[in-house]
C-alpha cells in the first residue's frame, strides 16, 4: 500500500528530517555553486592573473650582488637586444634602458613582467623566466648601460613603523590600488595590480621607477624610510589573517553584494522551500 | 466559592485547575481579551513557500534591532579627533574622529564586537534582498490589486526608509570609504536646480564635510527611522491581519474563502522556527565572512579616497545611474542643470513614483477596480509581467553597473569599453526581457486555456 | 489540499527525540558560547557556535510544528473587508452630528490656515539645521601669495616632484583642508597644451589643478602617469592634464579648475589667486 520503498513506519530518521529536494531546487543551487566557484577561481584562485608568484622574495637586497653565472651582456644580446637595442638605445619595438637603472630592470625582472614572448604583447605579470642569478647579472648589465635608480634598499622586520606605512600608503597608493591592497582598474584597459603578494623590493622599486602608467615617487616626496614602512604595511596585511573571516576579495561592498545575493538565493530561499515541503511531505497520504 | 480557573477546569472535566487555565483567567478578568484571542488564534492562514518571503525579510529587521541596540552601547557618534592607541598596530598614533575610535574598539577591544558589527551589516545587506524578493512576489501575483493598495504603498515606504537607514548606518564609523559616498550624496542632493545646496546645506549641516555630520545621522539611523519602520511595519501587518491574506488558485481557494491552517500552534512554530534559521545563517555570516572592515579603509580624509568606491548593494543602482549618466551640463538662461540631476534625481525619480503608484496605474490602465484576494500565477498577467521583469532587468543592469571597474578587471577588458555596453544595455536588456517575459506569458496562458 | 496525514507512533516518537536532540545541541553550543566568551572571545567561533544554537533551535521548531502538531487544513470564509453598508453612512453622521456651528466654511477654513501658519512656525527650528549656502560655494581657502605646503604643512620644493610626479597641496595656514585640496602634477613642459590664458599657470611643467570632481566631489586621486590623465574613482570621470583638465570620459560636465601658480628663486611655489571657477560640483547659479 506505501508507495515508497520503505513502509511508512521505516523510514530512516534523515529522510524525515532532510526532505529530498524536488529536482529543480537542487538543479539551482548547483548552478549557483558553478558559477560561483568559477568566480573565485577566476578571481582569487589558482587561474586568477597575477596569481602566480613574482619570483624569490628579496628581503633586503644592496645594489651590486654577487654575479655568478654567465655575463650579464650574453643574456641581455641574446633575450633583450631585440628589443631594446644592442646598447640599450632602444628600437621601434622597445623603450630605451639608458635611464632605466637597476631599479627598473630589476623589477620588470623579478616580477616577470619582462621578457616579453613578442613585441607588442601585454606587459602582465608573471612567473620570473631567469634564475636569480641570471637576473642579478642582467640588472648589473643593464644598470651600466645608463643611469638611473638604484635598486632601493627596503627592510621589512618587527621594527618597521607600520602606522607611517599606513598612513602614506592611503595617501600615495589607496586610490589606484585599494585601501587593502588588493588592485583596481584605473582605466585606459589598465589595471593596478594587488599587493599583497609583491615582495617588498619590488614594491619600493615600483615606488620610485613608476612603472606603466604609475606615477614616480621621488625621494623627496616617499623617503626611503617610508618605503619600507609601505612595504612593512604590505606585508602585514598580508600576514594579518582578517579577524572578520573571509575577506572576499578585498574590493568591498561590491564582493560583499555579491555574497549577500548568492546566499539569499540559495541558504534562504531553501530555508524557505524546505519549510513548505516539510509540510506537504507531511501532508502525503498514508 | 470556586475561581474562574476552577471553574472552567470543571467544565473542562480536569482534576483541577492548570497553571494555563490561571493565566489565561487572570488576563481575561483585567483585559477581556480571551474572545479577541481566539479568533486571533483560530485565524487561518494559507501556506505557500513564497509567502514566507515577507516574513524572511521582517526576522532580519529584529535581528538587525537587536545586534543594533548592542552597539549603539558602545557607539559614540562623536566627530572630535582623537589619537587611536588600540591593539590594531597601522592605525596606532593616527588622528581620528571619536566615531572611528569607537568602531575600532567595537571591533578590536568588545568581546563578540566585531560578531555584533558584522551580523548587523549582513543583516542589512540581506534585509533589503529579503524585501526585493518579497516585493517582487507581491508585483507579478497581482497581490496588491484592491484592496491591498495601502499595504503596498506602506511597503514601498519601508523599502525606501530601509535605503535611508542603510546609507546612514555605514557611514556611521566614518571611514573613508563611507564619506567618499557621503560626499556624493551630498552632491547629488547639490544637483537640485535651485533647492539644492540650500537643500544639501540643510541635511548636512553646512559645506561637506561638518562636524555635525555623524552625529545628525545617528539620530536618523537610531531613532528616526526605526520609529517609522516600526510603525510602518506594524500597520503593514495589521493591515495584512484584517484583510486576511490572499492564496493562490487551486483546490478549494475561491474569492471568498481563505483555505489553510489555524494561526496556533502550526503557522506560529513554523515561523519561530523560520526565524531562528533566519538568524542562524545570520549569524554564520557575520563569524565567517568578513564585511566592512574598517580598518583597512582608515578613518575619512577629505582629501584622499580609495578604490574601488561602491557604496553597499542595495543603493549600486544610484552608483550605475551615476556611472552611467551623460555628462551633459547645460546653462539655460544662466541655470546650470548639473550633470548628476538627470541621472541621479529625474530618473530615479519618475521610476520610484511609477514604482510606488502602480497598483493604481495598473487599475486605470486594465480596467479591473474589483476585488481581488486569489493571486494570479506570473502569466496569467502577461503585461505585467513584461513590464515587472524590464524593471527588475533594468534594476540588475544599473546595480551591476555599479561595480563596473570591479567587473572590468573580472573580466579583462576596459571600463570604458564595458561602460559603453552596459549604456546600451541599460536601455536594450529590459525591452528584449520584457519582450520575451511577454512571449512567453502568452504562450503559457493560451496552452492553460487549451487545457481548460 | 489533503488533509495532514498522522505519523505512526514509532516514527513521531522517533521524531520527538530528533527534537529533543536538536534542542540539547541548542542548549550546549549556548554554555560553549559561554565558555568561548570567558576565554576571551574569537569572532569565528563565536559565529558558528551562535549559528548551530539557533540553526538546531530553528530546524527542531520546524520538525515539531510540521510533523509532531496536529494542524489539519481548514476551509474560513472571507467576507469583506468593507464593513456592513451602513456603517460608513454612521461614521460620516457621527463625525458630522454634533459640530454645532452655522459658519462651518469659515471655521474650517480658518482652521487651515491656522495650521499653515503653525507648519511655517515649525519650520523655523528646522531651518536652523543647517546655514544659507553663501559666497563660499565660489571660494575655496587660494589667496594671492599663499604658498604651496603638503599636508603636514611643509612647502612643496620643485625638486621634490619628479618628472609624473603627483603630489596633493594646500595654501600655507590651510592644510588638509577639504575645499582647497589641490593636486601639483610635473610634466614635461613641451607636452603641455594649455590654453594661451593660462599657460602662465604652469611654470616650467608643474600644474596645479583643484582634486575635487566636478561631477560629484569625490579627491580625483588615480592618474595614468604615462598618458596624463587624471581619473575620479567614483564614477570613473577622467580628465586630460595636460589640455587643462578637460574630461575626455564619465560623466563629468567640466573641467578641474586650475590655480595659478608661480615658482619663487628658492624652489617653492606660490599661488597668484584663488581658483577662477568654483570647484567640485556644479551646481544651479555657479555663472553668477
Amino acid at each position: 500500500m506505501a508507495n515508497s520503498s520503505n513502509a511508512v513506519g521505516q523510514e530512516p530518521i534523515w529522510s524525515n528530517v532532510l526532505v529530498v529536494f524536488d529536482r529543480r531546487a537542487v538543479g539551482g543551487i548547483a548552478a549557483l555553486v558553478v558559477i560561483a566557484a568559477i568566480g573565485w577561481l577566476v578571481t582569487s584562485g589558482p587561474l586568477a592573473a597575477g596569481a602566480l608568484p613574482t619570483g624569490p622574495s628579496v628581503a633586503a637586497v644592496g645594489p651590486g650582488g654577487q654575479v655568478s653565472g654567465p655575463p650579464g651582456k650574453v643574456i641581455y644580446d641574446s633575450s633583450c637586444a631585440a628589443c631594446h637595442g644592442m646598447q640599450g638605445e632602444g628600437t621601434s619595438n622597445g623603450p630605451a634602458l639608458t635611464d632605466s637603472g637597476a631599479a627598473s630592470a630589476d623589477f620588470m625582472l623579478r616580477t616577470g613582467r619582462m621578457p616579453l614572448s613578442a613585441p607588442g604583447q601585454p606587459v602582465t605579470r608573471g612567473r620570473p623566466a631567469f634564475s636569480d642569478a641570471d637576473i642579478q647579472a642582467l640588472v648589473a648589465y643593464v644598470a651600466s648601460l645608463g643611469t638611473g635608480p638604484p635598486i632601493p634598499g627596503v627592510q621589512v622586520n618587527d621594527t618597521s613603523d607600520l602606522a607611517a606605512g599606513r598612513a602614506a600608503y592611503i595617501a600615495n597608493c589607496a586610490a589606484c590600488h585599494g585601501a587593502g591592497g588588493s588592485g583596481d582598474a584605473v582605466g585606459g584597459g589598465f589595471v593596478a595590480p594587488p599587493l599583497l603578494d609583491t615582495a617588498p623590493t619590488q614594491v619600493g622599486e615600483a615606488i620610485r621607477i613608476g612603472p606603466g602608467v604609475m606615477p614616480v615617487f621621488d625621494p623627496r616626496q616617499i623617503s626611503d624610510k617610508d618605503l619600507s614602512s609601505i612595504a612593512a604595511y604590505l606585508a602585514s596585511l598580508r600576514e594579518r589573517s582578517s579577524p572578520g573571516g573571509i575577506s572576499v576579495g578585498g574590493v568591498g561592498p561590491v564582493a560583499e553584494g555579491y555574497i549577500a545575493w548568492l546566499l539569499y538565493l540559495t541558504a534562504f530561499l531553501l530555508v524557505v522551500r524546505w519549510i513548505e515541503r516539510r509540510r506537504q511531505r507531511s501532508d502525503r497520504p498514508g | 466559592m470556586k475561581s474562574p480557573s476552577e471553574v472552567a477546569a470543571d467544565r473542562q472535566g480536569r482534576a483541577g485547575a492548570t497553571e494555563l487555565d490561571r493565566l489565561v483567567a487572570w488576563l481575561d478578568e483585567r483585559t477581556g481579551m480571551a474572545g479577541v484571542a481566539r479568533h486571533a488564534l483560530r485565524k487561518v492562514f494559507p501556506d505557500h513557500w513564497s509567502f514566507l518571503l515577507g516574513e524572511v525579510a521582517l526576522f532580519c529587521y529584529v535581528v538587525l534591532v537587536a545586534t543594533g541596540v548592542f552597539l549603539t552601547f558602545f557607539f559614540a557618534a562623536d566627530t572630535r579627533p582623537v589619537t587611536y592607541d588600540g591593539p590594531y598596530a597601522p592605525m596606532r598614533g593616527a588622528q581620528v574622529s571619536a566615531a572611528f575610535d569607537s568602531v575600532m574598539r567595537l571591533s578590536f577591544e568588545v568581546r563578540a564586537g566585531l560578531l555584533m558589527r558584522q551580523i548587523h551589516h549582513w543583516a542589512a545587506l540581506v534585509f533589503v534582498a529579503a524585501i526585493v524578493v518579497h516585493v517582487s512576489r507581491i508585483f507579478f501575483t497581482g497581490a496588491f490589486r484592491r484592496p491591498r493598495e495601502i499595504n503596498w504603498l506602506i511597503g514601498v515606504g519601508i523599502l525606501l526608509l530601509a535605503l535611508v537607514a542603510g546609507l546612514t548606518g555605514y557611514s556611521l564609523p566614518d571611514d573613508l570609504l563611507s564619506g567618499t559616498g557621503l560626499r556624493i550624496t551630498y552632491s547629488a542632493a547639490f544637483a537640485i536646480p535651485f533647492l539644492g545646496p540650500w537643500l544639501a546645506y540643510l541635511i548636512f549641516g553646512g559645506e561637506f564635510p561638518t562636524a555635525e555630520l555623524i552625529g545628525r545621522f545617528y539620530v536618523f539611523h537610531i531613532m528616526l527611522i526605526p520609529a517609522l519602520m516600526i510603525g510602518g511595519i506594524t500597520v503593514h501587518l495589521l493591515i495584512l491581519w484584517i484583510q486576511k491574506h490572499t492564496q493562490f488558485p487551486g483546490g478549494r481557494a475561491a474569492e471568498t474563502n481563505v483555505v489553510g491552517r489555524h494561526f496556533w500552534p502550526g503557522q506560529v512554530f513554523r515561523s519561530t522556527g523560520l526565524f531562528f534559521l533566519t538568524a542562524a545563517i545570520l549569524a554564520l555570516l557575520g563569524g565567517l565572512v568578513q564585511v566592512n572592515p574598517v580598518w583597512v579603509y582608515g578613518p575619512f580624509i577629505p582629501y584622499a579616497v580609495s578604490s574601488p568606491a561602491q557604496p553597499d548593494w542595495y543603493l549600486g543602482w544610484l552608483e550605475g545611474l551615476l556611472r552611467l549618466g551623460p555628462n551633459w551640463e547645460p546653462t539655460i538662461l544662466g541655470v546650470t542643470i548639473p550633470s548628476p540631476f538627470l541621472p541621479a534625481i529625474i530618473v530615479p525619480g519618475i521610476i520610484f513614483t511609477g514604482f510606488a503608484l502602480w497598483p493604481f496605474i495598473e487599475a486605470r490602465l486594465s480596467g479591473d477596480h474589483s476585488e481581488h484576494h486569489i493571486l494570479q500565477w506570473p502569466w496569467q498577467a502577461p503585461a505585467r509581467l513584461a513590464i515587472g521583469s524590464a524593471a527588475l532587468t533594468l534594476f540588475v543592469v544599473l546595480t551591476i553597473a555599479g561595480g563596473n571597474d570591479v567587473l572590468a578587471v573580472f573580466l579583462h577588458v576596459g571600463v570604458e569599453e564595458l561602460t559603453g555596453v552596459l549604456r546600451i544595455l541599460a536601455f536594450v536588456a529590459p525591452i528584449v526581457v520584457g519582450l520575451t517575459a511577454y512571449r512567453l506569458a502568452v504562450e503559457r496562458r493560451r496552452q492553460d486555456e487549451g487545457e481548460g | 489540499m489533503s488533509e495532514q496525514r498522522v505519523r505512526q507512533p514509532s516514527t513521531r516518537s522517533r521524531m520527538e527525540l530528533v527534537v529533543a536532540a536538536l534542542f540539547g545541541i541548542t542548549a550546549l553550543c549556548g554554555v560553549g558560547l559561554l565558555v568561548v566568551y570567558i576565554l576571551g572571545g574569537q569572532t569565528q567561533v563565536e559565529g558558528i557556535l551562535l549559528a548551530i544554537a539557533l540553526g538546531s533551535l530553528g530546524i527542531g521548531v520546524v520538525i515539531w510544528a510540521q510533523d509532531l502538531m496536529i494542524t489539519p487544513v481548514v476551509v474560513e470564509e472571507r467576507g469583506s473587508p468593507a464593513s456592513a453598508p451602513d456603517a460608513a453612512e454612521e461614521l460620516e453622521a457621527t463625525i458630522e452630528e454634533e459640530e454645532g456651528f452655522t459658519r462651518r466654511r469659515l471655521l474650517v477654513g480658518m482652521l487651515l490656515a491656522a495650521f499653515a501658519g503653525l507648519a511655517a512656525a515649525l519650520a523655523v527650528p528646522a531651518l536652523s539645521l543647517g546655514p544659507a549656502p553663501g559666497r563660499e560655494l565660489f571660494t575655496t581657502g587660494w589667496r594671492s601669495g599663499k604658498r604651496l605646503v603638503d599636508a603636514s604643512g611643509t612647502p612643496i620644493r620643485a625638486a621634490d616632484i619628479a618628472v609624473d610626479g603627483i603630489v596633493t597641496v594646500f595654501p600655507d595656514g590651510d592644510a588638509g583642508s577639504a575645499d582647497s585640496q589641490t593636486l601639483l602634477i610635473r610634466v614635461p613642459p613641451e607636452l603641455l597644451k594649455l590654453d594661451p590664458s593660462r599657460a602662465a599657470w604652469a611654470p616650467e611643467g608643474y600644474v596645479a589643478y583643484s582634486k575635487i570632481c566636478t561631477h560629484a566631489g569625490c579627491p580625483v586621486g588615480l592618474y595614468r602617469a604615462a598618458e596624463r590623465m587624471l581619473i575620479c574613482p567614483c564614477h570613473q570621470s577622467t580628465f586630460d592634464v595636460l589640455t587643462g583638465a578637460k574630461p575626455v570620459f564619465g560623466p563629468a560636465g567640466r573641467p578641474l579648475p586650475q590655480l595659478p601658480i608661480h615658482l619663487d628663486p628658492d624652489g617653492t611655489f606660490v599661488a597668484d589667486g584663488d581658483f577662477p571657477e568654483p570647484v567640485g560640483p556644479s551646481f544651479w547659479n555657479m555663472t553668477s
